[in-house]
C-alpha cells in the first residue's frame, strides 16, 4: 500500500535531444583506410618508483615477429644509480637481452616497430607506461581533447601519442599526424594519398575485459587463461634494482604477451572480421562488432532523416533502470529474486529484434488505440507475451497523481534521482506505454491519453548474415530466421545445462570451454540488447557551442552547452526507451503482486527484488505466497528451457562448508537507500553471515587494512569475495552495521577498533584527464619534468574534516606514494596551494560514520534516522529542465566531487523560463528584490535586471532559478 | 636483426603505398617485392606489366654500384631494377654515396651490387630447388616407403 503524501513542489528533468547540424565534411577518398596491423608485436612494461612522482626506474620489452621472439631486453632511465645499473647489465648479459635507455628505446625500438612497422603496441594498462616514456606532454585537440597528447622524441617526424581516458578500463590511444609529407607529389595529385599512421594499441586489460567481462589484474588474467608463465610475486616495486625485480619485469612482459596471444586468438575466433581486435574497448564494442558482422547496418543511417522533434520525445521518455528501497533500515526476511536477462527478455517479449535489422521505422497516431488498450489491460493480460508486443508505443499523459519515473534533485541533493513517484504537471509529457501500464498498476487508475504514437519496424535490411557465437556453427544465429536476443539465450541455457553435465562429471577440459562459451553468449546478448541503443559520446568543446535542444513538447529552442553529445553507431533512443521501460514494468508488475499476495518487498534494483516476509506472516506461508509471485511470469518465459523469469538467487540458499547446498535457508535483508543493501543469513547465536553486499559508497576508498589484517572478532565470510561483490574491509563494515541493526543500537555502529579507520580515508586514482592533472598545476610548477606529477600516475584525495577546516570547500590531495602515511604529510588544498594538517583531515571512522544512515532522498522516511517503510513523495513539477547524459565524467565525479559542468544543462523551454521569471516578479514583489536574491544565491543587481527584463537570463541563471523555484513559492 | 629493421620498414611503407598486406600484380600475378608494384589495391599492378602496356620498354638502366660510384649501368628488367634499387638501401650510406669519392668504397659497393644481383639470380633460379626437393621427397616417401631411392633401385644417386 502506498501511502499518498501531500504534494510538493520539485522542478524535474527530461533527458532530451541536442541537435547540432554537422559541418559539411570532404568525403573520404577511396581506399584511404589503413591496411591494418603488421604481424609484428612490441610489448613492454615500466617499472617505477613507489614515491609520489611515479619516475620510471626500468623495463622490460619484447619484439615479436609471427609470435617469434626477434628482441627483448630491459629499457633504463638514466637516473638509475651505477651498482643498479650493472646488476641490470650483468642480467642481461646472463640472458643474452638487449640494455636500452628510455630514449634509445623510443628512437631505436618503439617508433619503428609500433609507428613504421604497423605493430601492436600492447601493454598491461599500457597508458600508464606510454605516459612513463613520454618527455612532455599537452592536453589534447580536435576528437580527443579532454585527452593527454604526449610527446616521446624531439624529432619534429616522430608523431606524438594521443590519449583519451574512457573509462577505468579503457582509452583511446593513438598516434598524431607528425609533420611531413608521406605522399609523392605525384600520388598526391592521383588522389592515392597515403593513409595516417595512427598505430594498434592493445590494453590487454581492456581487451581482457571486453572479452571475459569484469576487471582483471595481470596475475588473476593469467591463471584464468592459464598461460604458459604465470605472474611472479614480487615485495621489491619500486626498490632497488635486483636479480629477482628484474626476473620479475621481464616475466611480466613474457604474461603480457602470452595473455594477449591469447585472448586474439579467441577474439579472431569468434570471426568479427570487420572489426580489428584493437578496436575493442568494451563488451558494448564487441556487441558493436556482432552486429556489424551480420551485416546489420545502424538505423541512424538508414533513417538520417527522422525528425528531430520526435526524436526529443523518444528521449523525454528514457530513464533507467528503477532503484529503490522499500523498507528502510529495518532488518526483514526476504527472498531474493531477480529476472532471468532482464534486457534480452524485454527485447524478446517487445518483439525489438526486427526493428534492429529493420530498413527504418514508421510511427502512426494510436491514441484511440492505446487508450482502449489502457482501459482494458489486466494483470492477466500482462501474463501473455501478445500484450507485451502491444508495448512499442509512447504516451502523451498529462500527470495527475500518476505514478511514473521522476527524475529531479530530491530534498535539494547535488545529482539527480529517479523514483518511481506520483508525479502532477499543468503541461503534457510522453512515457513509455509500459511506464503508463505500470502506472495503471500501482496508481489505480488509467492514465487520460493525449495522444500516442506507435512504432513499428519497416522492412527488413537486405544482405544480413548469420554468424557463429564463439565460432561454433552449433551456435548458429540467422538474423532472418531467429529472434536474436531469444535465441542466444536458448543457446546459453543450452550450454550452461552441458556445463552443470561436464561439471558432474569431472570433466575439467570440457567444463572450461563450455563456461568460455556461455560467457561469450551471456556477453554477446548483454551487450546487443540495450547500452549501445542509447550510446552518447560526450566531447567538451572550447566554447558553448549553438544546438537546437528537442524534448517533451517537440519544439526545438535554441541554447548554447559546452558538452556536445554524438550519438553511437547504433544509436536508437526508441529501442532503449522501450527497453528500460520494459523492465521497469515488469518490476512494477512484481511490486503489485507481492502487495496483492500479502507480502511485502524490501528493494529493487534494475532486474532485481528482495521479495520481504511480513512480521507476523508464517515463513512457510511467505515463501509460498513468494512462489506464487515467481511463477506468474511462468507463461511470459519465451524461451525453450521453461521456468519462471523470475529466478531465485544463490543467496537464497544454504551454505554448509563452503558450498551451496540446493535447500532454501531464511536470508535476511537491511536496505539502507538504492544501490545500498545487504543480505545475509542469521545464526542460532543470533550473529550474521553476509551472503552479498553492495559496495556502492565504499568502492572509491582504498582499504584501509589488507586482508590478512582483518579483525579476529569478525567471522571470515561464509562465502568467497568474489560472491560476496565486496573485499574484505567492506564485508567487515557491512558485518558491524547489520550486527549494529540487529541489536539494540542501530545507529550506532562501533568502527573505532577496525584497523586503519583512525587513519585520513584517502581514495586513490590516475590522473586520467588534463582537467584532473591541473589539480598538481601548483605542484608541477618550475620543477624539471622528470619531477613532476604526470598523465596516468596515481593521485590521492582526501575528505576534508569540517571542524578543522576555517574555511570551507577545501579539497584535500596529495601525489601518490604507496607508503600512505608519508604521502598525507605532502597534503595540500589543490585550490590554495596551501598544505593540510592530516588532523584536518577525516578519518575512515569518520568518513563512513554515516553511512549506513544515507538518505533515501526520493521517498518520505528516507531520511538520516528514518526507518521502516518509505513512501512515495507526491511531486509537483514546477519546471522541466531538459538535461543530457547523466553519467557523464561519472568516474571523475565519482572520486573528485561533484562537477556541475559535466552534466549537460540544456535549460528550459522557453514556456517554461517565462513561468519561472513571472514567479520570480511575483516572489520580489512579495519578498523584496534583496531576500530574493539572497534565497536564490545571485546577485542583487542580476535579480534587479531580471526583474525589470534589462536583461535576458542566461541558461545559468534558468537553472539557478528554477531550482529555487519551490522555494520562491 | 637490426639490420632487418631497415628492410622491413621500407617493405612496410611500399605495403602502405599500395594499401594491402598481400600485393599482387593484377596483370601477371608478380608477388615477389612490394617495391616492384605500382598502383592501389585492388588495382596494382607490377612495373613491367605497365611499360609493356604503355608500349615502352621492360628493361631499364640500372647502376650495379650505385650512381656516385660508376656510371656503368645494365640494363635489367624493371621489376628487378627496383628491387635492386630498394637493397641498395641496405648498404651504408658513406659507401652508397661515398661523398669524397673513395676508391676503396667505391670498390665496396661494386661487390655489394654485384652481390644483390647473384641474390635476386639465385633467388629467381635456385630458391624454389629445395622446397620442391623436400615436398617430392615427401610424396616418394608416401608412395615408396621410408627408402624409396632403394625400391626405385636409385641407390647410386646419393651425393
Amino acid at each position: 500500500m502506498n501511502l499518498m503524501a501531500s504534494p510538493e513542489s520539485l522542478p524535474i528533468a527530461v533527458r532530451a535531444y541536442a541537435h547540432k547540424p554537422k559541418k559539411h565534411k570532404r568525403t573520404r577518398q577511396h581506399g584511404r583506410q589503413p591496411i591494418g596491423p603488421s604481424d609484428r608485436v612490441l610489448i613492454f612494461d615500466i617499472e617505477t618508483t613507489t614515491n609520489a612522482l611515479q619516475q620510471p626506474k626500468f623495463g622490460a620489452y619484447q619484439a615479436r615477429k609471427s609470435g617469434k621472439l626477434r628482441e627483448a631486453g630491459f629499457i633504463y632511465d638514466p637516473s638509475l644509480d651505477d651498482s643498479e645499473l650493472a646488476t641490470l647489465r650483468a642480467y642481461a648479459d646472463a640472458h643474452d637481452l638487449e640494455v636500452l635507455t628510455v630514449k634509445d628505446f623510443v628512437e631505436g625500438v618503439f617508433f619503428p616497430y609500433a609507428y613504421e612497422l604497423g605493430a601492436y603496441c600492447v601493454g598491461f594498462n599500457l597508458p600508464f607506461d606510454l605516459s612513463r616514456i613520454a618527455i612532455d606532454h599537452n592536453s589534447a585537440r580536435g576528437s580527443m581533447r579532454g585527452g593527454f597528447s604526449l610527446e616521446l622524441s624531439k624529432h619534429k617526424w616522430r608523431p606524438r601519442i594521443q590519449i583519451k581516458h574512457l573509462n577505468n578500463r579503457s582509452a583511446l590511444i593513438r598516434f598524431t599526424v607528425p609533420h611531413g609529407q608521406r605522399t609523392s607529389r605525384t600520388r598526391r595529385k592521383r588522389g592515392r594519398k597515403v593513409p595516417a599512421r595512427r598505430g594498434h594499441f592493445v590494453d590487454v586489460r581492456t581487451l581482457a575485459g571486453a572479452l571475459l567481462g569484469g576487471s582483471w589484474s595481470l596475475e588473476r588474467l593469467a591463471e584464468n587463461l592459464d598461460t604458459e608463465h604465470k605472474k611472479l610475486g614480487t615485495e621489491e616495486h619500486g626498490g632497488p634494482v635486483t636479480e629477482e625485480y628484474l626476473q620479475y619485469a621481464t616475466r611480466d612482459v613474457q604474461v603480457t604477451w602470452e595473455c594477449f596471444e591469447q585472448l586474439r586468438k579467441q577474439y579472431e575466433s569468434y570471426e568479427l572480421t570487420e572489426t580489428p581486435v584493437e578496436k575493442i574497448y568494451s563488451e558494448a564494442s564487441l556487441g558493436k562488432a556482432y552486429l556489424r558482422q551480420m551485416g546489420v547496418r545502424p538505423w541512424r543511417e538508414l533513417q538520417p532523416n527522422f525528425p528531430p522533434e520526435l526524436l526529443g520525445i523518444i528521449m523525454s521518455t528514457y530513464y533507467g533502470g528503477r532503484s529503490e528501497v522499500h523498507i528502510r533500515r529495518e532488518v526483514s526476511q526476504v527472498l531474493y529474486c531477480d529476472f532471468l536477462s532482464m534486457y534480452p527478455t524485454a527485447c524478446t517479449l517487445m518483439k525489438l529484434w526486427p526493428f534492429v535489422i529493420a530498413e527504418g521505422i514508421k510511427w502512426r497516431d494510436a491514441t484511440e488505440e492505446v487508450q482502449r488498450f489502457l482501459e482494458d489491460v489486466t494483470l492477466e493480460d500482462l501474463q501473455s507475451p501478445e500484450t507485451w508486443r502491444m508495448l512499442c508505443a509512447l504516451v502523451r499523459i498529462r500527470p495527475e497523481g500518476d505514478i511514473v519515473p521522476v527524475r529531479g534533485h530530491y530534498r535539494e541533493e547535488s545529482q539527480y534521482s529517479i523514483g518511481t513517484n506520483p508525479l502532477t504537471h499543468d503541461e503534457p509529457l510522453w512515457y513509455t506505454l509500459a511506464d503508463c501500464v505500470a502506472d495503471k498498476l500501482l496508481a489505480g487508475k488509467t492514465p487520460k491519453v493525449l495522444k500516442a504514437l506507435r512504432f513499428e519496424p519497416v522492412g527488413v535490411q537486405d544482405d544480413l548474415k548469420p554468424i557463429n557465437i564463439a565460432c561454433n556453427s552449433d551456435y548458429r544465429v540467422d538474423p532472418y530466421q531467429d529472434d536474436f536476443y531469444k535465441r542466444l539465450i536458448d543457446l546459453r541455457s543450452e550450454v550452461k545445462a552441458k556445463l552443470k553435465a561436464a561439471k558432474k562429471a569431472g570433466d575439467e577440459a570440457l567444463a572450461a570451454r563450455l563456461e568460455a562459451e556461455q560467457r561469450a553468449l551471456k556477453l554477446c546478448a548483454n551487450a546487443t540488447s540495450y547500452g549501445i541503443f542509447v550510446e552518447l559520446n560526450v566531447t567538451e568543446q572550447d566554447k558553448p557551442q549553438e544546438v537546437t535542444c528537442f524534448g517533451p513538447s517537440g519544439q526545438g529552442f535554441k541554447t548554447r552547452v559546452r558538452n556536445l553529445e554524438r550519438p553511437g553507431p547504433y544509436f536508437h533512443p526508441l529501442l532503449a526507451t522501450l527497453i528500460t521501460g520494459g523492465a521497469r514494468l515488469m518490476l512494477a508488475i512484481t511490486e503489485h503482486l507481492a502487495e496483492q499476495s500479502g507480502i511485502s518487498w524490501a528493494f529493487c534494483d534494475t532486474d532485481s527484488m528482495a521479495l520481504a516476509k511480513p512480521e507476523e506472516m508464517d515463513e512457510a506461508e511467505f515463501l509460498e505466497r513468494a512462489k506464487r509471485v515467481r511463477e506468474w511470469f511462468t507463461p511470459l518465459n519465451p524461451y525453450e528451457h521453461k521456468g519462471s523469469l523470475f529466478k531465485l538467487e544463490d543467496a537464497n540458499y544454504r551454505v554448509e562448508g563452503g558450498k551451496l547446498v540446493d535447500q532454501l535457508g531464511p536470508l535476511y535483508c537491511l536496505a539502507i537507500s538504492a544501490k545500498r543493501y545487504a543480505l545475509f543469513n542469521v545464526d542460532k547465536r543470533g550473529h550474521s553471515a553476509l551472503r552479498k553486499v553492495s559496495a556502492h559508497g565504499l568502492g572509491h576508498l582504498l582499504p584501509p587494512y589488507e586482508d590478512k589484517e582483518a579483525p579476529r572478532n569478525i567471522p571470515k565470510p561464509v562465502v568467497l569475495l568474489s560472491e560476496l561483490e565486496a573485499e574484505r574491509w567492506q564485508h567487515d563494515l557491512w558485518y558491524r552495521i547489520v550486527e549494529a541493526a540487529l541489536g539494540d543500537t542501530p545507529e550506532q555502529v562501533r568502527l573505532d577498533d577496525l584497523p586503519g579507520f583512525q587513519k585520513p580515508a584517502v581514495s586513490r586514482y590516475a590522473a586520467t584527464t588534463p582537467n584532473l592533472l591541473r589539480w598538481f598545476k601548483e605542484h608541477n610548477r618550475d620543477k624539471p619534468y622528470q619531477e613532476q606529477v604526470k598523465p596516468f600516475g596515481f593521485l590521492l584525495a582526501y575528505h576534508p574534516n569540517p571542524l578543522s577546516f576555517a574555511k570551507t570547500g577545501s579539497k584535500p590531495v596529495s601525489a601518490y606514494d604507496k607508503n600512505l602515511d608519508r604521502a598525507v604529510t605532502g597534503c595540500f588544498d589543490r585550490q590554495s596551494g596551501e598544505p593540510v594538517e592530516p588532523q584536518a583531515l577525516k578519518t575512515y571512522q569518520e568518513a563512513l560514520a554515516q553511512y549506513h544512515l544515507h538518505p533515501e532522498a526520493k521517498f518520505h522516511n528516507g531520511d538520516y534516522l528514518d526507518r521502516g517503510i518509505t513512501h512515495r513523495r507526491h511531486i509537483v513539477a514546477t519546471a522541466v529542465e531538459h538535461i543530457g547524459k547523466e553519467a557523464n565524467r561519472w568516474e571523475e565525479q565519482f572520486y573528485v566531487g561533484l562537477d556541475h559542468e559535466a552534466q549537460t544543462d540544456y535549460g528550459l523551454a522557453p514556456e517554461d523560463s517565462e513561468r519561472v521569471l513571472s514567479t520570480l516578479r511575483v516572489a520580489c514583489d512579495q519578498l523584496g528584490q534583496r531576500a530574493v536574491a539572497k534565497s536564490v544565491r545571485m546577485s542583487l543587481r542580476d535579480v534587479s535586471a531580471l526583474v525589470q527584463g534589462k536583461r535576458k537570463p542566461t541558461p545559468l541563471m534558468l537553472t539557478k532559478l528554477y531550482r529555487m523555484v519551490p522555494r520562491l513559492e | 636483426m637490426k639490420d632487418d629493421l631497415g628492410r622491413e620498414i621500407r617493405e612496410e611503407a611500399h605495403l602502405e603505398r599500395l594499401r594491402t598486406r598481400n600485393p599482387r600484380c593484377q596483370r601477371c600475378g608478380n608477388e615477389r617485392h612490394p617495391a616492384a608494384l605500382t598502383g592501389t589495391a585492388p588495382n596494382i599492378v607490377c612495373y613491367e606489366c605497365l611499360l609493356k602496356e604503355s608500349g615502352r620498354s621492360w628493361t631499364e638502366g640500372h647502376h650495379p654500384a650505385g650512381r656516385h660510384n660508376d656510371p656503368t649501368t645494365v640494363a635489367v628488367p624493371s621489376n628487378d631494377h627496383r628491387v635492386l634499387s630498394d637493397m641498395q638501401r641496405d648498404w651504408p650510406e658513406q659507401t652508397l654515396r661515398n661523398p669524397d669519392g673513395s676508391p676503396l668504397l667505391a670498390a665496396a659497393a661494386a661487390l655489394r651490387g654485384w652481390m644483390d644481383v647473384m641474390l635476386i639470380i639465385i633467388e629467381r633460379t635456385v630458391d624454389y630447388i629445395p622446397a620442391f626437393l623436400e615436398l617430392l621427397d615427401q610424396r616418394l616417401q608416401e608412395e615408396w616407403g621410408d627408402r624409396w631411392w632403394e625400391e626405385l633401385g636409385l641407390e647410386g644417386v646419393k651425393p
